[in-house]
């Protein structure tokens, strides 16, 4: 008798357990998919999408492995995201040595002259963005988007992002850009995440000019060389 | 070194009037410069650090068009000529801490004329420098003193000189778009005699010594186009040139500190002692990251007593940068 109601005791709790899974899963839409372009239409490469839940959601951690190399005096890429918490490699390709730093508010840090040996890795706790810096090549510049939550993206060459394992529920689309002028008063666009999403189009506005100069050897007057 | 600077810059230039001093003063201006770089030499070879860090391979070819190539005064003996320009430098990089750099170069130029072959040379210069930022991040300020010794090879034996120049500059960029920079310079061309051809003056027309000041603006337009724009206003002695019949104008005038015959443009080149201004605008358009396409203008005014001289000079360069 007592292995009867052991035996039922356990099934029932698994059978608890596999349910409470299947209603978390059904909560889950797929994914959205998205679209960024300029005010003209134009497709945006390289711009985080990241969406603001207006609920409680749990928050998983996106296990990556993020690196921002430095090939032939340039930092590739250009722009990363990742969430709050991640740590972030910074090997040296090239043969000769840099200084990588950012004294943004979000991460202060420095990583002096190295080359063939990989510093440790950088964790970055706080969300904002960290721009980042060569103290040797002045113009080397990249840009580390450190989101608050796991619902980010970038965007491909044909402007497209798309972000997997979104919870049902209302959230405000937003993007960033080192070209967007003020993407922190940015209102956002309100939507709502339930099953099938149809592509969502968010535009660009009040965009600047972005130099990431390259390195011309300009014969001109200035050059910190 | 912040210290230092103001008085550095005193000690040339009366702020107020823009003038630059006598040369008596310049010997304190060297003096300054090279305790400077001793300075922070010293300090910098302690940082834990100092280390080399990269070599400097840059190579150019220009093409320049002068429309007044002797710098005569008398429109009817001006000649025009173009040259091509190939140079290329090698180097290397010290990071003697983080803010601190030194650079050492080896800079090989040569002038090749299309006309007057007479004028080719070859220029071989090394150069030390030392550059302090003040603070780590692109829009530091800086400032950097240098010091370059080295000969001029030409076609014919009376203008091969020694070379020796040293300088301070200094340098913001400002927003992303815009960088500027002042400099202050000092040069020496050690040239030797010429053939006495006026009893009581000196023949030696090449040792030439001037001090300069300088104010550059680069400005980008987007990722590759940049303009720049820069002013020079020189103090000291310039050579120019005039044929036979001019000679003897040349002579009354009192600022006239050396004369001899010239094989070059026939008649005579001499030494006057006055002062020049130049502007020059640049285009520049990045080709890659190594590479750049430049065209310049530039328009030089100089004046020595009753004197003066004007030239404009149009220049296209391709230059790379490893």
């Amino acid at each position: 008798m007592k292995n009867i109601k052991k035996y039922l005791n356990n099934h029932l709790k698994a059978s608890i357990t596999i349910c409470f899974l299947a209603q978390l899963s059904i909560s889950y839409a797929d994914h959205i998919n998205i679209v960024v372009t300029d005010s003209k239409g134009k497709k945006q490469e390289q711009v985080v999408v990241f969406l603001e839940p207006q609920s409680n959601h749990p928050m998983a951690k996106k296990p990556v492995d993020i690196v921002i190399d430095q090939r032939d005096k340039e930092f590739i890429p250009f722009i990363t995201a990742i969430q709050k918490g991640t740590t972030v490699r910074f090997p040296n390709s090239d043969k000769i040595r840099h200084h990588v730093y950012s004294f943004s508010k979000p991460k202060s840090f420095q990583i002096p002259l190295y080359k063939d040996i990989e510093p440790e890795p950088v964790q970055f706790n706080t969300a904002g963005v960290v721009p980042l810096g060569c103290n040797i090549h002045d113009w080397m510049n990249a840009f580390i988007f450190v989101s608050e939550t796991p619902y980010y993206s970038l965007t491909d060459k044909a402007g497209s992002a798309k972000v997997n394992n979104l919870p049902k529920g209302k959230y405000l689309a937003k993007l960033y850009h080192p070209s967007m002028k003020n993407w922190k008063k940015q209102a956002g666009k309100l939507i709502e995440v339930n099953g099938n999403m149809p592509t969502l189009k968010l535009t660009m506005k009040d965009k600047k000019k972005v130099f990431r100069s390259f390195r011309p050897p300009t014969g001109g007057f200035s050059a910190y060389r | 070194m912040k210290r230092n600077l103001p008085k550095i810059l005193s000690s040339i230039c009366d702020i107020k009037s823009g003038k630059i001093r006598e040369t008596a003063v310049f010997p304190s201006f060297i003096a300054n410069t090279a305790l400077s770089l001793s300075l922070i030499f010293l300090l910098s070879i302690s940082s834990a650090h100092a280390e080399w860090v990269e070599y400097i391979n840059d190579a150019s070819v220009g093409f320049t068009y002068n429309d007044n190539l002797n710098q005569s005064s008398f429109p009817s003996d001006e000649e025009t000529d173009s040259y091509i320009t190939p140079a290329y430098t090698f180097g290397r990089f010290y990071q003697a801490n983080d803010l601190t750099r030194l650079r050492f170069s080896l800079d090989l130029t040569a002038d090749i004329h299309d006309e007057f072959n007479k004028l080719d040379s070859l220029d071989l210069i090394g150069n030390a420098t030392v550059i302090h930022k003040f603070g780590i991040g692109p829009k530091k300020p800086w400032m950097r003193g240098n010091i370059s010794l080295g000969r001029k090879d030409a076609e014919l034996d009376i203008r091969d000189s020694k070379l020796q120049g040293v300088g301070l500059g200094a340098g913001k960029r400002f927003t992303e778009r815009l960088s500027g920079q002042i400099g202050l310079n000092y040069n020496h061309r050690d040239g030797g005699a010429g053939q006495v051809i006026v009893e009581g003056k000196s023949s030696e027309v090449f040792d030439i010594e001037n001090k300069s000041i300088s104010m550059n603006v680069d400005y980008l337009l987007d990722q590759r186009s940049q303009i720049s724009a820069s002013l020079t206003h020189r103090d000291g002695e310039f050579d120019s040139a005039c044929t036979t019949g001019n000679v003897g104008i040349v002579l009354d005038v009192e600022d006239v500190k050396a004369i001899t015959g010239d094989e070059v443009f026939g008649g005579c080149v001499y030494r006057l002692d006055g002062s020049s201004n130049s502007a020059r605008v640049q285009y520049s358009y990045a080709l890659g990251r190594h590479s750049s396409l430049n065209v310049s203008y530039e328009k030089r005014e100089g004046k020595a007593d009753v004197l003066e001289y004007d030239t404009s000079l149009w220049n296209i360069s391709l230059m790379y940068s490893q």
